[in-house]
């Protein structure tokens, strides 16, 4: 497998009148083709922002980045954070794509699905062709995609309008959307959580076998944790800005190794658990990102901290420790792993 | 006094035809379409479905807040179906909703004891004590610090303004509280603290709860009994247990195989039943079953004859129904 992204030390603030807001800071991970990558964390914690920041998207003028983010894509390589404008422009589409949560934020409500799919094909590929050439080739494409995503009788339906299709179609518009100049990275921001179980389904099924057609490399943001379980290979798990625990999926769910992760994984009811339990809720809200507290961020909600006895959590900051090969934590715990997950 | 808080017959609740700018339509919305199901006193009833099923409307319904186009609603052994005005407004005190978002279920501008004492003002009620006294002791119960009594909503977290709604609720001690996706916006970790906050009230209190969600594992956890409803209709009831355990309706069947389990090795292992197509519009349903069209057992008699829900076990603990002409097991 070859890397395709490389995220180093990657810090994201925003100054607000009321104080800096450290969205994300100093993430390291990264991500090969054909692998997929979930991003785990409450709201807030900084999934967006980080992925946003992957896609060049951040308003440079309201922003504070620091870091880099070097993608790999065999010819056009790039590191993001200093690019300019332009550069990011020529991948934006192309190499990197991104699907959203509401389908509608991203499709035009006045355009045909149509216009829409080569409009975006055209600013990449009708350079050097003449136009007439060049829309044909458009049309045939964006059917093509549609069809690939299944949507039934797609020759017909390219020309129809967003709000003419239900929810799950949408987002399978999107999908092609995103899809049609066969991105080698692909973030997808909650692509599902609008939707029905049953769509879900289909939509997840469909991300995975597009992953395998265009062999991308697939970043999934979600709070979803079993959905997390169903389709990805490794796991970033986010808190207050920073990635607290790194590694495969087996490794976070069987051989969780920070009490964040294992709080998340014990608050979750699950559908085949047949007893009905209380449920291990992790006590106290997130902090503030504008006044985050000293020492390890979870600490004021860790049920841990007086077992630590070689730091002060309250007052320290955990670096990043490898546990195992690829399996990373940032905690001051002696214990290796945390009974989580299975055999609760 | 009967054992049920809540038993709905056959109610209908159609919505009049709405043209769009899009779609010219004469067709009502049959958004609920003959449903019958019971909530007994201290239980919790789940309701479950896919978007647009009918979950909101049932629950809006059995409040009163519409008025149904056919059917009985009787709560607390009383036909509620056609009460108007003051009859109408003593029974609201005593079925509450919770909605899911709570923030634009609060007033932004009232403070938090006031938000919760309107309910007092409302229904002209004087708790021993004092009403501020009251508000007090409900913050407390839903785990608000008490001294919080005059800040306004803006000042709490989504968590938090969750056990505002989930306090305003308690205020006039209902018997029944319609919990409409209580915890669908809030985090995993928020998520469980309102859950075992409602579990522990129900005990406190004797309270009854319709809980709907599309959540099907926060259901499970929380439920005695589930109604799962499809287009309008109910396709199956029973008790928590034996519905994830043995469903009988197809429909069930696919639902819960589409709820992906947060354990990776069983994820690697499972079969789906991947539902094709989309839900039809409850304004144009398919004739016969309404699920004939995503079914993969239909055959002639599911498009043309309408399944009964049909009840095993009447009367005992472990009743339950299916509406199916096929149904598994
Ligand atoms: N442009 C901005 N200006 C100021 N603060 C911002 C901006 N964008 C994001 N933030 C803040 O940065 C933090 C991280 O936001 P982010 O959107 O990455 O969260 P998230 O993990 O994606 O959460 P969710 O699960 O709710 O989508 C939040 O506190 C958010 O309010
Ligand atoms: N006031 C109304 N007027 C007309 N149609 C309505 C009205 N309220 C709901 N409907 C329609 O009735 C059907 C059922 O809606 P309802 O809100 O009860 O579904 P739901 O199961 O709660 O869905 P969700 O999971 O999305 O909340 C939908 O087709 C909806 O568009
Ligand atoms: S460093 Fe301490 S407070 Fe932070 S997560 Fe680890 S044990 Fe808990
Ligand atoms: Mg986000
Ligand atoms: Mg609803």
């Amino acid at each position: 497998m070859s890397r395709l992204l490389e995220v180093k030390d990657l810090s994201v603030s925003f100054p607000t009148d009321a104080g800096v807001v450290r969205a994300t800071q100093n993430l390291s991970f990264h991500l090969d083709r054909g692998e997929t990558l979930a991003i785990v964390g409450e709201s807030g914690s900084g999934k967006s922002v980080s992925s946003m920041a992957i896609m060049g998207l951040h308003n440079p003028g309201r922003t504070e980045i620091s870091g880099e983010i070097n993608l790999n894509f065999g010819e056009n390589n790039l590191e993001v954070v200093s690019a300019p404008e332009e550069k990011i422009r020529a991948i934006r589409g192309k190499n990197v794509a991104m699907i959203f949560q509401d389908p509608m934020s991203s499709l035009h409500p006045y355009y045909s699905i149509g216009n829409q799919l080569t409009e975006s094909w055209l600013i990449h590929n009708g350079g050097n062709l003449d136009s007439k050439t060049a829309k044909a080739k458009a049309w045939e494409r964006a059917v093509e995609m549609l069809d690939l995503v299944g949507i039934p009788d797609a020759g017909r339906r390219v020309k129809e309008f967003p709000h003419q299709f239900s929810g799950g179609m949408r987002q399978r518009v999107m999908i092609a959307l995103a899809l049609i100049n066969g991105p080698d990275l692909l973030i997808a921001d909650e692509p599902t959580t609008a939707l029905d179980v049953t769509v879900q389904a289909q939509i997840l099924g469909l991300l995975k076998d597009m992953q395998k057609e265009f062999n991308m490399g697939v970043i999934l943001i979600t709070h979803d944790l079993g959905v997390v379980a169903e389709v990805s290979d490794r796991i970033n798990v986010m808190y207050a800005g920073k990635l607290v625990e790194e590694g495969t999926v087996d490794d976070i769910f069987y051989r969780t190794s920070h009490p964040y992760t294992q709080g998340l994984l014990n608050s979750i009811p699950r559908v085949d658990s047949g007893v009905a339990e209380k449920l291990v809720a992790i006590p106290g809200q997130p902090p503030s990102l504008i006044a985050l507290p000293k020492g390890c961020a979870f600490s004021p909600r860790c049920e841990y901290v007086r077992q630590v006895s070689s730091h002060d959590c309250k007052v320290e900051i955990p670096d990043s420790i490898e546990v195992a090969s690829g399996h990373s934590r940032k905690c001051f715990l002696k214990e290796t792993y945390l009974p989580a997950g299975k055999g609760r | 006094m009967s054992d049920k808080v809540l038993e709905v017959k056959d109610l209908k609740m159609h919505f009049a035809p709405r043209s769009t700018i899009f779609s010219k339509s004469n067709a009502p919305v049959k958004a609920v379409d003959g449903v019958s199901f019971h909530i007994n006193r201290g239980e919790t009833v789940g309701l479950v479905g896919e978007s647009g099923c009918g979950k909101t409307t049932v629950g809006r319904t059995v409040m009163r807040l519409y008025n149904p186009t056919s059917g009985e609603i009787i709560f607390d052994d009383q036909d509620i179906s056609q009460l108007k005005g003051n009859e109408l407004k003593g029974i609201r005190s005593k079925i509450q909703l919770i909605f899911q978002d709570p923030y634009s279920s609060l007033n932004p501008r009232h403070t938090v004891g006031k938000i919760i004492e309107a309910s007092f003002e409302i229904h002209k009620i004087n708790p021993a004590g004092g009403r501020t006294a009251a508000v007090k002791e409900l913050l407390a119960k839903v785990g608000l610090n008490p001294e919080h009594i005059n800040r306004f909503p803006h000042e709490f977290s989504g968590g938090q303004r969750q056990r505002i709604g989930i306090a305003r609720a308690l205020a006039l001690q209902p018997k029944l509280i319609v919990c409409d996706e209580p915890v669908s916006a809030l985090d995993v970790s928020i998520q469980a603290q309102v859950v075992n906050l409602l579990d522990d009230l129900q005990s406190e209190f004797n309270l009854a709860y319709l809980f709907i969600a599309h959540d099907l594992s926060v259901v499970q956890h929380i439920s005695d009994r589930v109604v799962v409803m499809y287009l309008g209709k109910i396709m199956e009831i029973a008790t928590t247990k034996d519905l994830f355990a043995k469903p009988m309706h197809p429909y069930t069947k696919a639902l819960l195989s589409a709820v992906p389990i947060p354990d990776p090795e069983i994820e690697r292992k499972r079969e789906r039943i991947v539902l094709q197509g989309d839900l039809p519009s409850p304004a144009n349903p398919p004739s016969g079953c309404v699920f004939s069209t995503r079914c993969w057992k239909a055959t002639e008699k599911c498009r043309t004859e309408v399944p009964e829900l049909i009840t095993l076990g009447v009367g005992n603990p472990n009743e339950r129904s299916y509406a199916c002409h096929f149904p598994e097991n």
